[in-house]
């Protein structure tokens, strides 16, 4: 059974910051809209002490959520796949 | 001779087959005999005609490491059939630990467990530093089995003392850790825990959350030695988090050989479909081989707040969040202004309806003889609603009362109900013996059968039986035990099928130095039997019988 | 939509039996996402939105949540 695609994630490297998160996962894109819309798929980090700063067990998100798919479900009632 | 026999049950043998009518014998702490009339001497018989004789329950996210010290029957966890508790989770355990950490990690251990002071400091001496100096001190007077995890964030500690909460491991602390860790599955622990969220008195992360994959995965590797368990707490409310936690936990299982749990996994009117995909991509790692089991409680999720703070039970209410954000004092002279408070009771319980707050109950009270009690059963003697008593009540305390909405999450069994009864989901998550000033954290087991086996109708007996037995003890690997068979250990309960529930919470002083929690007293429990002895009756209490042992070691 | 933004906020309990704000935040593509704020930060976040209640932190950019957490 192939796995589905689901959001990708990235584990921090010891000397990991923003920076160099985006200049690894979003080369092409202008730093600055980069490093925004990275922070805003990762606002999970910033809800925790400390704000912002990389733990080493943390998930960085390196996309959006996803849009659109259908789950299966057990409810009986149709639900969408973020 | 035997030295038990359990006469004329109802048979539920933990396989999910169905349940028959028999005896089961008992010999040396073992089970000798399942099913039809077994004939010959016995030292005791227990009667059990109209009763369920099944295996002993086993509840796989405890937090009973300190309460073992001074209390060996883990109560009241065992008088709900509990006969095995793994405690240990959530990266946090009392050993392996040296001594000058020992007060750091207390006030860890306070931030999750909320217990007094006096538990660590008098209620036991301190003897060990080592992992099996610890289940010494805990194995002299055991009355319930246990399964011991130990905690990433200790071992992280042991070995890099104050950096543990800073920085990465070198490969050499790495190795080191692993060495600790094999000393400690060596010992008899069950598994690794570990965690994504907890946080010590400070609110800064505990030590696990420090560790990169390379890390873990050496552990992982360590845990691949002997077939154990690795634990984990994954972020809450956030479902592509939990997915991406499924997906590292699967990987580290196939890579290791070694099954995997993340607790808890809970269903919110927040995130409709969190349950529904995370299920499916743990089936979906299933089906690669993975062993990534996500643990399920039964009991709803209760919120408890007080008028101090700016709680966000009343963020929905603006009149209410208005006067809640000012400062104390001024808080109070609007609270006891006439005109202000009947705008607060009219937006509270508009035309007089005063469903909103009567469920609430007060927590935490100076008067003691209020603390468990309903709102809206103080509103009746004192004359009014339970709004305008729940303003009373703080104004008379200072608002330091503190109140509880039950309920509030994890709350709909219908959705629950399907939930639990689905094959990959581990029932469990129960946290026993933890957050003991804010809730019950027993009686789960009892609940399920009274709320989704009886009530609801999601569950067979014998499945439910199952998801507490056998399953649990399966995905453990706790050797003999969880079913009723000839050769496993006789841990036994006895129930009455009709009535077994978990009672009302209420509070109770019972913790060193009159400590109070909040406990739950088992319904329709019989008789509880740990390795042959009987440890709990419901007519008479608990025995002070000293049969439990560490589960991870096969029967002798 | 050029931004993402606060889709809608509700009330939620924590494992550790504390009210948290659970706060949807739909992004540029139309996919749901959504963070947790405890009840300090939520509070923050309301006056920063001047939001009586909740229900008024719909339609509020990301970069309002972000700067609470900061």
């Amino acid at each position: 059974m192939p796995l589905s695609k689901q959001r990708e994630f990235i584990s921090p490297r010891p000397d990991d910051d923003w920076a160099t998160i985006v200049k690894r996962v979003l080369p092409d894109q202008d730093p600055e809209t980069a490093m925004s819309q990275l922070k805003s798929w990762n606002l999970h980090l910033f809800a925790r002490q400390p704000p912002g700063e990389f733990l080493g067990s943390d998930v960085i998100f390196i996309e959006g959520p996803r849009d659109g798919k259908e789950a299966p479900s057990f409810f009986g009632i149709e639900v969408e796949v973020s | 001779m035997y030295d038990l026999i359990i006469c004329d049950g109802r048979i539920i043998d933990g396989s999910g087959l169905p349940a028959f009518v028999g005896d089961v014998a008992i010999t040396g702490g073992i089970i000798s005999q399942v099913g039809g009339r077994v004939t010959g001497p016995a030292a005791s018989e227990i009667d059990a005609r109209g009763q369920v004789i099944a295996p002993g329950f086993i509840d796989p996210h405890t937090h009973f490491d300190v309460q073992l010290l001074w209390d060996g029957q883990a109560r009241p966890s065992l008088e709900h059939g509990v006969t095995t508790v793994v405690p240990g989770n959530c990266s946090l355990t009392l050993a392996p630990l040296k001594a000058e950490h020992r007060q750091r990690l207390v006030r860890m251990f306070q931030q999750i467990e909320e217990m007094p002071d006096a538990a660590f400091n008098g209620a036991f001496e301190w003897t060990w530093e080592s992992f099996d100096g610890y289940l010494e001190a805990i194995t002299r007077q055991l009355s319930i089995n246990v399964a011991p995890l130990v905690g990433h964030s200790v071992i992280r500690l042991w070995v890099m003392n104050d950096d543990a909460q800073k920085r990465a491991a070198t490969p050499d602390e790495i190795t080191q850790m692993q060495d600790l860790l094999r000393q400690c599955l060596t010992a008899g622990a069950v598994g690794l825990s570990t965690s994504f969220v907890d946080v010590d008195h400070n609110l800064l992360p505990v030590p696990s959350r420090f560790a990169y994959l390379e890390e873990i995965d050496a552990l992982g590797a360590v845990l691949g030695e002997f077939g154990r368990m690795l634990q984990v707490v994954p972020e809450f409310y956030n479902t592509d988090i939990t997915i991406a936690r499924v997906d590292q936990l699967a990987e580290l299982s196939i890579k290791h050989q070694i099954p995997t749990t993340f607790s808890p996994l809970f269903d919110s009117s927040a995130m409709p479909d969190n349950v529904t995909r995370v299920l499916a991509r743990v089936d979906e790692q299933f089906a690669r081989g993975a062993r990534v089991w996500p643990q399920v409680q039964t009991r709803p999720i209760d919120i408890s707040f007080n008028f101090d703070m700016a709680s966000l039970m009343f963020a929905a209410t603006p009149a209410w969040y208005m006067v809640m954000r000012l400062p104390h004092d001024q808080k109070i002279d609007v609270l006891k202004n006439p005109e202000a408070r009947a705008q607060l009771i009219e937006a509270a319980e508009p035309g007089g309806d005063i469903s909103r707050f009567a469920e609430l109950r007060v927590r935490d009270s100076q008067n003691p003889d209020l603390i468990g009690r309903r709102l809206g059963d103080l509103a009746q003697e004192r004359q009014t609603t339970p709004a305008n008593t729940m303003i009373d009540l703080s104004l008379e305390e200072d608002l330091q009362v503190h109140f509880l909405a039950a309920n509030m999450g994890h709350e709909d069994p219908t959705r629950v109900g399907p939930i639990i009864a689905r094959e990959r989901v581990h029932v469990g998550a129960s946290d026993a013996g933890a957050h003991i000033q804010s809730f019950a954290t027993y009686g789960d087991t009892g609940y399920l059968f009274s709320e989704f086996v009886r009530e609801g109708g999601y569950l067979s007996l014998e499945q439910a039986v199952k998801k507490l037995t056998s399953d649990t003890a399966q995905i453990w690997n706790l050797p003999n035990r969880g079913l009723l068979r000839p050769g496993q250990a006789a841990d036994v309960v006895v129930f009455d099928p009709d009535t077994i529930a978990r009672d009302e919470e209420h509070p109770v002083n019972d913790m060193p130095e009159q400590g109070m929690r909040y406990v739950r007293a088992a319904i329709g429990i019989d008789t509880v039997i740990v390795n042959g002895e009987v440890a709990y009756t419901h007519a008479n209490g608990y025995t002070g019988s000293t049969s439990g042992v560490i589960a991870t070691q096969p029967v002798q | 939509m050029t931004e993402p933004v606060i889709e809608h906020a509700e009330i939620a309990p924590g494992h550790d039996g504390q009210a948290e704000l659970f706060l949807a935040i739909r992004y540029e593509n139309g996919a749901l996402g959504n963070v947790t704020l405890n009840a300090k930060c939520a509070d923050k976040l309301m006056r920063d939105c001047n939001a009586e209640s909740v229900a008024a932190l719909a339609g509020q950019p990301w970069q309002k949540i972000l700067n609470v957490l900061k």
